[in-house]
This record gives structure tokens, sequence and C-alpha cells, in this order.
């Protein structure tokens, strides 16, 4: 999905402070330390995910061998 | 304080002429001087009251600096008496779950006709999951493209490819397709390409493409060591304190389908048209190289790099030698300098044996 | 059948899977995320059990994911019997997770409703250092705890992210993060004001911090020295990416480990990460226990053979297990 412009990010979050404020006193004591930030989220496809056949795992992103192979050229 | 004591996963490699710390955490490697080294007791912990006892004047105000420039590093910290038994040395095991864990395939002509389906259910018995794809000529588009597939869903968790660089698959843009497709490429490497350079740097050493000018157009260019391949992590430190750091659990084909150790290696143990991979694995002799480690081999055993480095036991500095110096290494750990191997007066009797 | 229940991508479940594989077993089944029971029986009675999730249980690894019971939409007019429903089926899954757990297993579902509370207090019963807590919505009182300590933290109850929804695929995470609670915040609230509770804790300093690994009595431990990097002074799970936090082998003294194994037990869980803080005079104090942690940052940095524990214990190789745990003390 394509992301919303700042202009309607920064909205967003000012509502959010607006809200914040005025229900201060309704919160837990500790809001003041609450961080936050916007996400828009962005479904991973399924053929983008690195399939593990018999481990049944779908990963992000797959994993490299931990030392060189063979010796082939100069690095 | 009692003690500077090094980070367990900080190791002291000792060397003829100095000495390294391998920070095996973080990946870096920081040579020392072998004064400071050799104060070290049990390769970790340095008595600061006897360090000041010991060493005098200039000699003790400078290994004074060294040892901040440690701390200043994170390579080591201070701790008293009783800390010290509270931070036990790295555990030794090599932990690395599989009976074969990494393959090489050479191709001499393009095709690897044996790799199908069954031939990846070979692979997985043996919990092999790292693959490398040597190609020598150019393989089909297709032909490729049908092997990547096969990976793409199978156990196989990462897979390098070599292949010649070839200018009309630059033009189709083939190479970025393969890297954005197929996401269990670590490494695709095109050599003979008209300049070196990566074209794509990839992620966490994933989806990297790379072309160089190098010419390797067969197995007898492999054997290489220089700084570029050193691995600096646990599982290659623990590996070589009790393994072959290149021939250990490795299997290979070489360009004829005979199945090797390694294929730059003479002894083949079957042909894979009528041997299985587990067959020619448990044949007597397969795994001769595997126990020879650095600290057997003539040369490597003083090196301070010999943790973190790979090996070759297919080209030798002494052919007869079955525990030789690496042929195509050009560091001598006694003067602490690289050279260029091929031109060594010491290596030209060995590069006529061998090439 | 040894089953797993985890997310199709969590690594430390590949990484087990690896040493079942090398170890020679041959039926292994992973759930990933959320597990429909619609379709599953299960049969419970004085002699036995069986799930039909799992047919024959050899063993059972509870690491991520949930049971679920999807309850169909009929346009049902009557909102009570949806929310009898909803009710009704929690038990049935919750009775699942309580009966994996019997079997020969690691962890449960269960293990996610652990209470920070209940495990100070029983930590302090199995004779753990815990921090001063108070948790209260009480201005005078927060201010009057802030007095006692040159600094405080805050820091969430059981909870600490919040996704607050502007519409489908757009929200806010608010993160409820251990934080200290300085001065400016403490001034700012007004006692008048009727807040709802936190947890307030005094801030400790730290020579360094402990990450311990739990396992069917086992302990691997891990010394995380966080103070080097400013950015994870207050908490450590804020990695700092360009630098990370060493992390380095720890061996607890024995009454510790001892204490630690007595309060696991009193909790009921079979197997979890335990923070601690080494403070500069030497003190350990228990901070918490989650269930799920992370493994392959402990197991990697340390080279502890936690995942090859993990597979021998879902194959009843304990003997070997045992004897392994001890060669690498």
């Amino acid at each position: 999905m394509i992301r919303r412009p700042e202009t309607e990010r920064q909205k967003i979050i000012d509502e959010f402070l607006d809200w914040l404020d005025a229900h201060r006193h309704n919160l837990p004591v500790n809001a003041s330390t609450w961080t936050f930030q916007l996400v828009e989220k962005r479904t991973v496809a399924e053929q983008e995910l690195v399939t593990l056949g018999k481990y049944n795992a779908q990963k992000a992103r797959s994993i490299p061998f931990y030392k060189p192979y063979t010796k082939i050229f100069k690095f | 304080m009692d003690y500077l004591l090094l980070y367990s996963n900080c190791v002291l490699v000792k060397g003829a002429n100095r000495a390294t710390i391998c920070d095996l955490q973080k990946g870096d490697i920081y040579p020392v001087p072998k004064l400071l080294a050799d104060l070290f007791q049990e390769d970790r912990a340095l008595d600061l009251a006897l360090l000041k006892e010991q060493v005098q004047d200039e000699t003790a105000s400078w290994l004074l600096q060294l040892i901040d420039t440690l701390v200043a590093s994170q390579l080591a910290f201070y701790c008293n008496r009783q800390e010290r038994k509270r931070f036990p040395a790295l555990h030794t095991e090599w932990l690395f779950p599989a009976h074969v864990s990494h393959c090489i395939l050479d191709s001499a002509t393009g095709r690897l006709d044996y790799f199908t389906e069954s031939f990846i259910a070979q692979l997985g018995k043996l919990c092999c999951n790292f693959l490398q794809l040597r190609f020598f000529g150019t393989p089909a588009i297709t032909h490729l493209e049908h092997i990547l597939r096969l990976i793409k869903d199978a156990q196989i968790k990462s897979v390098e490819i070599l292949v010649p660089w070839n200018a009309a698959y630059e033009n189709a843009h083939t190479y970025a397709k393969w890297i954005n497709e197929y996401k269990k490429i670590s490494s695709l490497i095109c050599w003979g390409a008209p300049s070196t350079h990566v074209v794509i740097p990839g992620v966490e050493a994933m989806g990297y493409l790379l072309y160089t000018g190098e010419q390797i157009n067969t197995a007898t260019h492999c054997g290489i060591i220089n700084q570029g391949l050193f691995s600096t992590n646990i599982t290659t430190y623990t590996e070589s304190l009790h393994f072959n750091s290149c021939l250990n659990r490795k299997i290979s084909i070489d360009v004829q389908g005979n199945i090797k150790n390694c294929p730059s290696m003479t002894d083949s143990f079957g042909h894979i048209t009528d041997t299985s991979l587990s067959e020619a694995l448990n044949k007597p002799g397969f795994k001769r190289y595997w126990h020879i480690t650095k600290d057997q081999i003539a040369v490597c055993k003083d090196c301070e790099f010999r943790h973190v480095c790979t090996d070759c036991r297919a080209y030798l500095e002494d052919p007869e030698d079955a525990c030789s110096k690496p042929l195509k290494c050009g560091y001598d750990p006694y003067t602490g300098e690289w050279e260029e191997w091929s031109q060594h007066p010491m290596k030209q009797k060995a590069i006529a044996y061998y090439f | 059948m040894i089953a797993i229940q985890s997310h199709s991508d969590e690594a430390s479940t590949d990484d087990v899977i690896d040493w079942l594989l090398y170890l020679g077993a041959d039926r292994i089944k992973r759930l990933n995320g959320n597990v429909s029971l619609n379709k599953e029986t299960l049969r419970i009675n004085n002699d036995s059990g069986h799930s039909s999730l799992f047919g024959e249980l050899q063993a059972y690894w509870y690491r991520r994911g949930y049971f679920t019971l999807d309850i169909p939409d009929t346009g049902n007019p009557y909102p009570a019997v949806t929310t009898y429903f909803e009710k009704e089926y929690e038990y049935y899954t919750n009775g699942t997770a309580h009966f994996l757990s019997k079997q020969h297993s690691i962890n449960s579902f269960c293990d996610n409703h652990t209470n920070k509370i209940t495990n100070l207090v029983e930590a302090a019963r199995a004779g753990l250092l815990i921090p001063d807590t108070l948790i209260t919505a009480d201005v005078k009182e927060i201010k009057a705890f802030a007095a006692l300590y040159p600094r405080i933290i805050t820091k969430a109850i059981a909870h600490n992210r919040i996704a607050a929804t502007i519409d489908s695929d757009t929200y806010i995470n608010i993160a409820v993060d251990t934080a200290i609670f300085d001065r400016d915040m403490i001034d700012a609230l007004s006692a008048e004001q009727h807040f709802l509770p936190a947890v307030f804790q005094e801030y400790l300093e730290k020579k360094y911090e402990l990450r311990i690994f739990y396992f069917h009595g086992r302990l691997y431990s891990m010394a995380i020295f966080s103070q080097l990097n400013e950015a994870t002074r207050i908490d450590f799970r804020k990695h700092d990416r360009e630098t990370p936090n060493r992390c380095v082998p720890y061996q607890l003294p024995d009454d510790l480990e001892n204490k630690l194994r007595s309060f696991m037990q009193r909790i009921a869980m079979n197997s979890g990460s335990i923070d601690m803080v080494v403070t500069p005079s030497d003190d350990y104090v228990f901070l918490e226990v989650n269930p799920v942690g992370q493994l392959q940052w402990l197991s990697g940095n340390c080279n502890y053979p936690v995942e090859r524990e993990i597979a021998k214990f879902l194959l009843h190789d304990q003997e070997t297990g045992n004897r392994t745990t001890e060669n690498h003390r």
C-alpha cells in the first residue's frame, strides 16, 4: 500500500496527542512515559517469504552459511 | 581490581610473532603484541598486581596503555578474584547439527542434470542445507531457473552461485531478476565481468550480487587464503579447534560427476550416476582430512589467524606432506608479512607440480 | 509424534528442528500461529488422554501461537449468545493447552498468563531479592516512594504494547517500556486527579544484567554488559544495533541456582527466561520471567547447547542430555 503523505500522518498523531492530553487523568499514572509511532501495515506477500520445506517455516529472510564455501577468488 | 579479564567470546590466539584477540561476537580481529599476550593466565586473565611487580618503567606504562585500549574497545573488563570464577571460558564444542554442512557442485558445461528432487532429498537426509553451485560454463536461463525453483520450497537454507558473466544476461537484467525472485540466493558471483564491483550489496549476507573481472573457469582456482576470507564467529572458531576448517562436513561433485570431499582433490568415492551421497560419505577415506586441525598444520600452527582462517588440503606447499602449509597462503606468521604467494621462490616447485 | 506449536517465522524452532532431524527424529509436526480446534477432538479419561491434533504424542513443545475456536457469524440478534460461546470455548482452548502441558512437554500456552506481580511475590518467597515495588495511582504514595530512592522507574504490569487502531491497515503503536520516571514527571502529577494505577520500582544500579534460560531444572546464564552502551542502560532489550551489548556465559552461585529452581517450581513453569540484575554491591536482584524468551541471543553468544538439549528432551534422550550439561560446566 502507499504510505500516507507526511501532513496526514502528522494530523493523525496530533489528534492522538490531543486525546491523550484531554484524558491524561483517566489514563495510567505513568502514561507520560509512553512512546508511540504511527504504523502503516505493509502486508508481506506470501511469495515474498522464504519457505523451508520440511521445517514448515516461512521466513522474512533466509540465512547464509557461516564461513566461505570455497576460496576461489580474492575478496 | 585484581584482574583484567577478556570477555569469553573475545579469544586470545597466540602466534609466533604476535597474537590476535578475535572478537567472536562482533566479528573483529585485533592484533596484540606477544609481550602483552604472554601476561594472560589461561589466555584469559591478566593479574594486575603481578604485572606491576614484574614489569618496570616504560614497558609497564606502555602495557597499561594497551590494557586501557582493550577496555575501551570492549574486549576486556576489570574484575576481582570472586567475580573471575563467575565468568567461565567459552564452551568449545562445535555445535552444528549436520552430517554434511555444505555441498559444492561444479559444472563445466552449464548443466547439473542430476540436480532433481530426489537429489535434494539425499541432501536432506544428510541435514545439508547450504549449497554452492559453481558454473565454469554458462547455464541456460531455463536450466538455472529450474534448479532455483527446486531449491525454493526445499529444506535448503541458502545457495551461493558462481556463473560466467554474460553480456546478453546482463542486458536482460537476468542477474538482478534472479536475486529479486529467488530469496535463497546468498550471493551470485559473475566471473569474467568487464569490471569488479558489488552490484547489489544484499542485506545481512543474503541477496548479494557481485561482478568480478577474474577468470574462474576451473576448480584449480580454489584454495586461496587471504584476509578477506577470514570468518570471525563462534561456529568457525569452535570448528577450527576440532576439525579441518575447509574440508570438515563438506561434500562435492566435480565436473565429471565424481563424488569427492573437495572438487580439487583427486580421491573420488563414486560417481553420482551410480552412488548415493550417503554411500560415498561412508566409504573409507572420505573423512580422512576432517580431523586435520590448524594446530597440526605446519606454519599454520604458529599463526595468530589460525582460528578464523579457512584451510586447503588440495594444494600444499609440500605435496608429499598432508600436514603441509596451504600453497596459496602468502602470510608468514614469523615475520607478520603478507606476500603474493605465487611469486614466492619456495612455492615454485609445488606450483609446477599442481598446475 | 513430536509436536511443536510455534510461528512460521520463529528461528529457534528451526534450530531445534535441525537438531531433531540430525538426531534422527522422523515424525515432527509443527503447527504455526493460530490453530483452530473446531475440527479436533480431545479425549480424556483415567487411563490416558488423546488429542486428534497430534495423533500419538511423544512430546510437546509450546513456543508461540495459540488455540482458537472460530465462532461462525450467524447474524445472531442475541449478542449474549455469542459472548457465551466466546467464554465457553475459551475454557476448551485453555483446557487443551493444560492437557498438553501434562504430557512430556516444554512450556504451555497457559504460561503466557504468568503474572509479573505474582512472580515478584513468589520470587521473594523463594528467597530471591526483588526490587522495592509500588503499584498505585495515589500521587502522594508515588511522591513518598520517589523520595526514598535517587531514581525510580516505571513499567507495564503485564502488557507493553497497545495497537491503537486508526483504520484497517493503520494503527498507533504505543510502547509501555521500562522507563525512568523522573522528577519532572512526578512534579507534573496533581494529587487531586484520579489516574489509573501503574507499577513503580526503585532504579537499580547495574554492574551487569543476567539473562538466565531455565529448562526443566537446568540453568544457562548469560551476563549482559548493558552499562557499556547508553541506549540500553534502562532496558537491555532496546538493542543498539551498531554496538551490541557484550554478552558472555555466566556461572551463578549454587545457592542462587537452587533458589531459581525453587522459584520456577513454585510458579509451575518448566521453562522460561529469567531477567536479573547484579548490582555494584554484588546483590543478585530478580526482575521477571518470560515464558517464551529469545533463545538464539543466549545460545549464540555463549555457545550453549540449548537447542540440542531441547531436541534431546523431546526425544526422551535425557541421560545424555544431563551428561552434556555437566560437561560444559
